[in-house]
């Protein structure tokens, strides 16, 4: 659509993100709360690529655990993209209502449980996320998580020749890409979904790597260090050294001591450093450690 | 776009800031074609109509040339395409306009800049201004109202690019809910091959159908899996025996053709048979000055008549087919 975003009242500043500035807003005529994201448009390159990726994925991504897009509105010098308004990001909640950050594994269940829900709609509409990190996904106070930020999400249903590899936020971001792969596929937002699990679990990321050496060695130091033996093929990637320190795998327990063990077994195979090895969204769901959610009437 | 009811400001509401008219506008992807008449009626006066037309072909030749030079993919040049046509439903066609936004070359620049974005192709404006101005021979180094040529030019594209989102509505994937696949006719044409296993040659005919096919405005009339079923039943039913290409495999085609379900294919019949039709009826008038021409032998090798005559034959044959869409369209408005 088009037309002044006077219909609706723009109230506090939530966020301001690469390429836009999220306020809260109200509809005038009905009264609800929406989120409204201001790009500019930019005066060398004009509507940027991101704001079009977006528009045109969020526009059809329709479930229930993704952000919906209800408008575009667009005026001489800026868009404003209006989505449902969500509470807090991810980021906010873990603050607020954690211990130093940790949640409940009740509430970890529940959200890994939508955010991987989210991530399988996704892909099974052949769209990669490519940038899943706490502050995009998205809790409002019925407690539902919903997948935001689509501004690096991509569509892989065309082939396409290369993939760029300056991507997800560099905590989140997968062994494969830090490596240089530029063929990477919906593996990546597994090892991101695996990364956020834990974070949720200890409220502290994981992997807080500087730079893009720094965030393998810090994988590999959890991990163990990949070679030819453990990972074929490794040694063809662009970022691969053949003078790595060499760690061998740690236990995920003593960093991760309060989940239980079918937890951990699920963390252990979204957190596969071999991007084949990865589970899919699809297979992450049927997870024993689900049932609980899934088979609601045994648990009681 | 619009995915949700909005309603528009209509101006009741005390509002602080300066008010603008909002207008909320729903994305239409596709048009009858009483509807693009009647929208071509608006921006294109009869003695323009000819002029049009054959700017239409000249600035279409320009963008191939440009998607050529910076080797951008054929889907990028179809949905570029697409945008000018859609453009000139709701804009006026001026031809000796002073007004640079006027300019139908630069418009369609401002289309293939979009197409860039929208396709994933993404490069500069620069870039893109820089082979045009190449192509054209358009003197840079020139300035006008105090700026440089290219930020003048730059300029006048971006505003263009504004007007072009408003004609889309936003609205990218033009109709198509799969997300991912911007559904260009090449792509599926050969994903439709593909699983109907038919050979090179068809295949091939096929695509340089729609190479032509995708200059019409057909785009606007009927989505693009429709149309790549049409072109395939017509390139099937050519049954050319000699095709200016090393493949000459002849396969049982009415086999095929008694295999293709356009159900299967999530193609509504009426809509394959529409796109058949216009197919034909613009090769009966537009053969001499098609892509498939070149490709074909200038007389067909069995009859020796002119290839124009299977066109017309095939038109025959397939008008029992258009009175059947108009009983079951019909049917339809009648039941709704």
């Amino acid at each position: 659509m088009t037309g002044s975003s006077s219909q609706f009242q723009q109230l506090e500043k939530l966020g301001e993100g690469t390429y836009a500035t999220v306020y809260k807003g109200r509809n005038r005529q009905t009264g609800a709360l929406v989120a409204l994201k201001e790009i500019n448009l930019d005066s060398e390159e004009g509507t940027p690529s991101t704001a079009i990726r977006e528009i045109s994925l969020m526009k059809e991504l329709d479930h229930e655990n993704i952000v919906t897009l209800y408008d575009v509105i667009h005026t001489e010098n800026k868009l404003t993209l209006v989505f449902e308004f969500m509470d807090k990001d991810l980021k906010k909640y873990m603050e607020i209502h954690g211990q130093q950050g940790a949640l409940d594994l009740k509430i970890v269940k529940s959200f890994m449980f939508q955010l991987l829900k989210g991530i399988m709609f996704c892909h099974d509409n052949r769209v990669l996320h490519r940038d899943l990190k706490p502050q995009n996904l998205l809790i409002n106070n019925k407690g539902e998580l919903k997948l935001g930020d689509f501004g690096l999400a991509r569509a892989f249903g065309i082939p396409f020749n290369t993939f760029s590899n300056e991507v997800v936020t560099l905590w989140y971001r997968a062994p494969d890409v830090l490596l240089g792969s530029r063929a990477y596929t919906t593996s990546i937002d597994i090892w991101s979904a695996g990364c956020i699990f834990a974070e949720m679990c200890t409220g502290k990321p994981l992997f807080p790597g500087t730079a893009n050496e720094d965030q393998l060695i810090k994988i590999f130091r959890l991990m163990g260090t990949p070679n030819e033996r453990t990972w074929p093929g490794i040694s063809q990637y662009t970022n691969y050294k053949n003078n790595w320190q060499i760690f061998v795998p740690q236990d995920l327990r003593l960093i991760v001591p309060n989940l239980d063990a079918m937890g951990l077994n699920l963390l252990q195979s979204l957190l596969q450093i071999r991007p084949e090895a990865r589970i899919t969204a699809r297979q992450a769901l049927q997870h024993p450690w689900f049932h609980e959610i899934t088979y609601p009437q045994q648990y009681y | 776009m619009s995915k949700d009811s909005t309603t528009t400001d209509n101006g009741t509401t005390k509002s602080t800031t300066i008010h603008i008219p909002s207008i909320t506008q729903i994305s239409r992807p596709f048009f009858s074609n009483k509807e693009i008449s009647f929208l071509h009626s608006q921006t294109i006066s009869d003695s323009l109509k000819l002029h049009y037309k054959s700017t239409k072909d000249q600035v279409f030749q320009l963008l191939f040339q440009i998607c050529k030079s910076m080797k951008f993919p054929l889907r990028m040049l179809s949905t570029a395409m697409n945008y000018y046509q859609r453009y000139y439903l709701f804009n006026k066609f001026e031809l000796n306009s002073n007004d640079i936004l006027d300019d139908p070359y630069l418009i369609s620049l401002s289309c293939l800049f979009l197409a860039s974005k929208v396709e994933d192709c993404i490069k500069k404006l620069k870039d893109f201004q820089q082979t045009y101005n190449k192509i054209k021979n358009i003197d840079e180094s020139i300035s006008i109202d105090n700026l440089s040529f290219l930020e003048y030019q730059r300029k006048a594209l971006l505003q263009i690019e504004c007007k072009l989102l408003q004609i889309i509505k936003f609205d990218f994937n033009l109709g198509n809910n799969h997300p991912s696949i911007k559904m260009n006719i090449d792509y599926l044409l050969i994903q439709f091959c593909k699983q109907l296993k038919i050979n090179y040659k068809i295949s091939i005919l096929s695509w340089f159908i729609q190479f032509d096919i995708i200059q019409t405005p057909l785009c606007l009339v009927i989505p693009p899996h429709c149309i790549a079923v049409g072109i395939i039943i017509v390139a099937l039913n050519l049954k050319p025996k000699e095709l200016h290409i090393e493949d000459n495999t002849d396969d049982d085609y009415d086999e095929i053709l008694n295999s293709i379900d356009c159900e299967r294919l999530n193609c509504p019949e009426v809509l394959v048979n529409e796109s058949i039709i216009y197919i034909l009826d613009y090769y009966i008038h537009q053969y001499n000055n098609s892509i498939l021409k070149n490709y074909l032998p200038e007389k067909d090798p069995i009859t020796n008549k002119d290839q124009v005559f299977n066109f017309m034959n095939l038109k025959t044959k397939f008008n029992d087919l258009q009175d059947l869409c108009y009983q079951i369209k019909e049917k339809d408005f009648i039941q709704n």
